[in-house]
């Protein structure tokens, strides 16, 4: 089993000095703003217990939402 | 008061108080069997400092170390009050839904490759007597020329070294973002949505690659953190 926080202290390890610092501040730039990301893997999830499924992650959050949308619209 | 969401977790044990944007204490707004959390703010518009990113990003990493799965915002997301945030993520419940099973025992980890500072230095311009030409217009030209072959060069191989790692974490790596147009001194930036128990396998894998590497590049890792390029919270 592994611990997380040794393993998050094992990562950080490589990230540590000085010089580091930038790359640092770059990572949070590029992930805690949205910058905008390529997608080039695919993943496969379980949804709600039921199946397993084998799809394009961005396609996923933008099909759900659509889904949201119309159902909002239908029952308005 | 204006609030600010940093992210939204499931219902489990109570996590360590912890402090977020601008030294406030963070707290857990309770919407169904879900949790945000969140932290007041005196502003109605966020201005984006270095210091507010690392403070939004440490509640989440927090998060994550305590074996939370997490459902992250970005840094700037805020909503006049609790009511309003509790309304719009009910909106939002399905896509919530999905990514948190999205997250469900997996963080997202960094592979930053950057140049290292023994990194071979562009090639020199050449003199005057070997170009038959003493201009220093043209020399001017030359030079950039030469940097700029040596920024694509870099870049490619940086490039070429994210695909050896992605071949290498194949079997570790649940999927992929290439981050565009990395912000400096990185030259290439991959997210990588990696289960838990796969973490230790993902960093000896990562090392591996950074020794084989040579000295030309940096290759790090930051992480585990929680999943912004896979499951961000949508909409608000």
């Amino acid at each position: 089993m592994v611990d997380p926080i040794r393993a998050q202290a094992e990562a950080d390890l490589m990230l540590e000095s000085d010089e580091d610092e930038a790359m640092v501040l770059s990572d949070l730039i590029n992930r805690v703003l949205d910058k905008g990301v390529v997608i080039t893997g695919e993943v496969t999830i379980a949804v709600a217990g039921v199946d397993l499924i084998r799809l394009d992650l961005r396609l996923l959050l933008v099909a759900v939402e659509r889904l949201v949308r119309r159902a909002a619209t239908t029952e308005g | 008061m204006p609030v600010h969401l940093y992210g939204v977790i499931e219902m489990g044990a109570p996590l360590a108080l912890t402090r977020g944007l601008d030294g406030r204490v963070v707290r857990v707004l309770s919407l169904g069997d879900r949790r945000a959390l969140v932290s007041d703010l005196d502003e109605s518009k966020l201005a984006v400092t270095p210091r507010r990113l690392r403070e939004h990003d440490a509640v989440l990493r927090d998060a994550v170390a305590e074996g939370r799965s997490v459902v992250p915002a970005r840094l700037g997301r805020l909503y006049a009050d609790d009511s309003a945030l509790a309304a719009a993520l009910e909106a939002y419940d399905s896509v919530l839904d999905v990514a948190m099973t999205l997250v469900r025992g997996r963080v997202e980890m960094s592979l930053l490759i950057a140049g290292s500072r023994s990194s071979p230095p562009s090639p020199p311009p050449k003199q005057a007597s070997e170009r038959g030409d003493g201009s220093p217009g043209r020399e001017h030209l030359r030079r950039l020329q030469g940097e700029r072959e040596g920024e694509r060069n870099m870049l490619h191989g940086a490039t070429d070294l994210a695909h050896v790692a992605a071949r290498a974490l194949t079997g570790i790596v649940v999927a992929e973002r290439e981050v565009e147009d990395p912000a400096p001194p990185v030259l290439v930036a991959r997210a990588h949505l990696v289960a838990r128990e796969d973490i230790s396998r993902y960093l000896v894998e990562v090392e591996a690659v950074s020794a084989a590497s040579g000295s030309v590049y940096r290759v790090a890792v930051r992480g585990p953190g929680a999943a912004y390029s896979f499951a961000a919270v949508q909409g608000g």
